[in-house]
């Protein structure tokens, strides 16, 4: 099941439809709050481990047994019992397991690699979907309780905090602080929630399955023969490709803020507009904010984060976006993704340290939005490309004016058109609201009006007409 | 009660303005006309006749169907059809505008160069080779061509499922849907066009349909009954079949053409519409050098994946080069 399907619309209209006839007044009268509450709860919970049984049900034994840590161990560190050996275990047992599923074979090769060994054998692991995603908000719980910033819940609220299906997938990381409390609001569902939620959920799947996927032809064509394609073709595809990431990962991250609203609860926008990023210090603040936001709490920070003078201070930035790198896949182009972005993250600290107290114009703004865009954009190069020899022809490409088959792809063009009416409309918004930064929101029309009606129904039905219909996962779902 | 039944009343009219709304826009993006049944036996069915046509999905164009419901917007018309051309939906020229057809661009060749013939297209969608073999009398009743039949195919390898109706004169006849309530559906362009993304939906799921398996003695018996059956249609006219192979070429990680490889079947094929006094026209040579000359892949357009898909311009045009060098090199009949 993936968000982009009918089944999961049938999906989602049982669990509403179920919840609802538990929310009923009549009942409501007749159970304790607490009741109601376990109710909701377990209906959510049995939903999401028949989501993620959809893909594979031996996986939900491994989400079971990594809740199981999490619970034993926050319950051991709430009562004060060893509290540090808890910790250590309720973070090392998820990332054994994120290891072995996702690492194993790569570490195994890189060793064989490097040490010349020729023969030797890899295991056939299939990669769990999603597990990047809930290992981390399972090792957070633990961390967020040995600090105390969240207090020790129930084994039934921590499998629902790990598994909630809206971000169980693909995220974004919820943080156990903003979720858990969620947890204890008992109101019934709302029917402003349904229309908020659903509109946002089309806003994603517009992007999804309009944008992502129509350009994933053209991205998908070039990345697979760059060599037999023109410059001209080659850049087109590199900057459809930033747009295609973008739509695909904002758009689920949207489908999930979506339908985590229909039932009532709220996640944080994990994007806001990240290529108006005048830097990549700024671009990290925009760009998948629940993952960058959690390697600076959970990584950069206990690293020494700052603290520790200038050189450590490179060091930990150069380190944790080079893990931030390899969380996105056990390949060396994810590395190098992470350690361009995490060299340039130290090139801006020093830069912004010489310019200190130094006002932009609007043209120096302009340039740097451009320079950031670019630099991201060959750093999408090395995330997209199979290999290292692909990545490099790209770029060879880009960069060396060569003829080829030229392929002037229309829906590139339509997408950076619509990308470029966001932005404006999202900085006009910005003037009007007298905000000093220029942020994303969602366009949620009022669904008591002929005209918010309208518009949405237009949503809809553009989004069906224009979908792409070829499977095109989505590609956070890799990681 | 009152304020839902409002409700409802306001997304009746929401809805009704928002399809107005997105019908505007399917007028450009996706505006086929109806399939209609007729007396015409050369094609399962045609389109309406006079019709407007624009497509968005793969490339962009705008079509006019003529008085018999296909594509011939060539303006110096002749009453009689020396040159007969058939096939599917790369015949028709889907996605490619009307002066960039083969057909029409043959007969401009024909008219440059002083050469008094005149190509008439009946290429319709869904038109494969062997479905043209199966309508070859009616299309000989029907237009009567003086000279040849070019009949354009994407493949020479078959099922031979598909041969053996054929053979059998069982050939399914593909449905106009021209009355009752599908006809009025389909007036609708909005609703063709989420019908049309439901139907490569379940495509794209949809598993993949064994073929049954053949010896090569088995399939040769199966081709050749339906090549001789197609060099009888013509009897002792002056008529010649020619069969335009237009095979989709692939390129490697250097952008270089790959080498068209054959294989048995589509070898043998080609051998025995030879024996049968059938033409055959391999476009791969003529797509080949198309492409080294100007990096042109003859199928694709700018909406689609990369040389994959319908015939474009560029292919419309190595056609009409390849049917003009046959006719005008006076290949033996």
């Amino acid at each position: 099941v993936t968000f982009a399907s009918f089944v999961f619309l049938v999906f989602f209209c049982i669990v509403y439809g179920l919840i609802l006839i538990f929310n009923s007044k009549s009942l409501r009268r007749n159970l304790s709050e607490k009741t109601q509450l376990n109710l909701k709860h377990t209906i959510l919970l049995i939903a999401s481990y028949v989501f993620y049984g959809w893909w594979d049900w031996r996986f939900c034994f491994l989400m079971l047994f990594l809740t199981t840590i999490a619970w034993i161990c926050t319950k051991n560190i709430s009562e004060g019992k060893n509290k540090r050996l808890y910790t250590f275990i309720g973070v090392v047992f998820p990332l054994l397991v994120l290891g072995f599923f996702k690492y194993f074979n790569f570490f195994v090769d890189s060793f064989k690699d490097v040490f010349g060994i020729s023969g030797g054998r890899t295991l056939d692991i299939i990669l769990p979907v999603g597990i990047s995603f809930y290992t981390f908000q399972s090792l957070s719980y633990t961390i967020d309780v040995f600090r105390g910033k969240v207090q020790n819940s129930s084994f039934a609220d921590i499998a629902l905090y790990i598994s909630f299906f809206p971000q169980l997938v693909a995220g974004p990381i919820v943080r156990s602080s903003d979720f858990m409390p969620q947890l204890k609001n008992n109101d019934p569902l709302k029917l402003s929630n349904l229309v908020e939620g659903a509109q946002i959920f089309v806003f994603g799947l517009f992007k999804k399955i309009v944008i992502a996927d129509n350009l994933s032809v053209f991205v998908d064509d070039i990345f697979s023969k760059p060599l037999a394609y023109s410059s001209v073709t080659v850049i087109l595809a590199v900057i459809s490709y930033s747009i295609q990431i973008y739509c695909d990962f904002s758009g689920y991250s949207d489908m999930a803020v979506g339908v985590a609203k229909c039932f009532g609860y709220n996640f944080n926008a994990n994007f806001n507009i990240p290529y108006i990023s005048k830097n990549v210090s700024e671009f990290w603040k925009r760009w998948h904010i629940s993952l960058s936001s959690w390697l600076q709490e959970y990584l950069y920070i206990p690293l020494g984060g700052n603290r520790k003078g200038k050189v450590r201070t490179y060091i930990n930035l150069l380190l944790t976006m080079v893990l931030g790198g390899l969380w996105h896949g056990a390949n060396y182009t994810f590395v190098v993704w992470g350690l361009l972005h995490g060299l340039a993250l130290c090139i801006h600290k020093l830069w912004a340290a010489k310019r200190k107290g130094h006002t932009p114009t609007l043209f120096g703004k302009t340039v740097s939005v451009v320079i950031t865009y670019v630099f991201v954009c060959i750093c999408w190069v090395f995330f997209r490309a199979d290999n290292f020899t692909i990545a490099l022809d790209v770029i060879t490409r880009m960069f060396i004016p060569h003829n080829g088959i030229t392929q002037i792809f229309f829906w590139a063009w339509v997408s950076i058109l619509l990308v470029v009416i966001c932005h404006v409309a999202a900085g006009i918004r910005a003037r009007r609201t007298h905000s000093a930064k220029v942020n994303g929101f969602y366009a949620v029309f009022d669904l008591n009006t002929v005209w918010g009606l309208t518009v949405f129904f237009i949503a809809v039905l553009l989004t069906l007409m224009f979908a792409y219909t070829n499977s095109s996962p989505f590609i956070y779902f890799q990681f | 009660m009152k304020k839902t039944l409002l409700w409802f009343l306001k997304a009746a009219l929401a809805g009704i303005l928002a399809f107005l709304v997105v019908t505007a826009v399917c007028h450009f993006y996706y505006n086929i006309p109806v399939r209609r049944s007729s007396d015409i036996s050369a094609t399962d069915y045609v389109w309406d006749a006079g019709a407007v046509s624009s497509r968005g999905t793969e490339g962009f164009a705008v079509t006019h169907t003529d008085e018999k419901g296909y594509v011939n917007t060539y303006p110096e018309k002749k009453d009689s059809v020396d040159i007969l051309i058939m096939g599917s939906s790369h015949a028709e020229g889907f996605n490619v505008s009307e002066d960039e057809n083969f057909t029409y661009l043959l007969n401009e060749k024909f008219s440059k160069s002083g050469i008094d013939m005149y190509a008439y297209n009946i290429g319709m969608s869904a038109h494969t080779l062997l479905r043209c073999f199966n309508n070859l009398d009616g299309a000989i009743k029907d237009f009567a061509p003086s000279e040849y039949i070019f009949i354009e195919t994407s493949t020479v390898d078959f099922s031979p499922e598909e041969l053996e109706r054929l053979n059998a004169g069982e050939f399914e006849v593909l449905e106009a849907y021209d009355k009752g309530f599908l006809y009025t559906l389909q007036k609708s362009d909005v609703i063709r066009l989420l019908y049309s993304q439901l139907e490569d939906a379940n495509a794209a799921d949809a598993p993949k349909e064994e073929t049954e398996e053949v010896s090569l003695e088995g399939y040769t018996a199966l081709i050749d009954k339906a090549l001789s059956n197609a060099s009888k249609s013509v009897g002792d006219s002056d008529v010649k079949i020619v069969v335009v192979y237009c095979p989709t070429p692939e390129f490697d990680y250097n952008g270089k053409i790959v080498p068209l490889e054959m294989n048995e079947r589509e070898k043998l094929f080609e051998e025995l519409c030879g024996e049968y006094g059938i033409g055959f026209i391999n476009m791969f040579s003529y797509f080949e050098q198309r492409y080294n000359a100007t990096y042109e892949l003859p199928h694709g357009f700018t909406n689609s994946h990369v040389g994959v898909g319908h015939i474009n311009a560029a292919g419309h045009t190595c056609i009409a080069n390849a049917i003009f060098d046959y006719v005008e090199g006076g290949a033996s009949k």
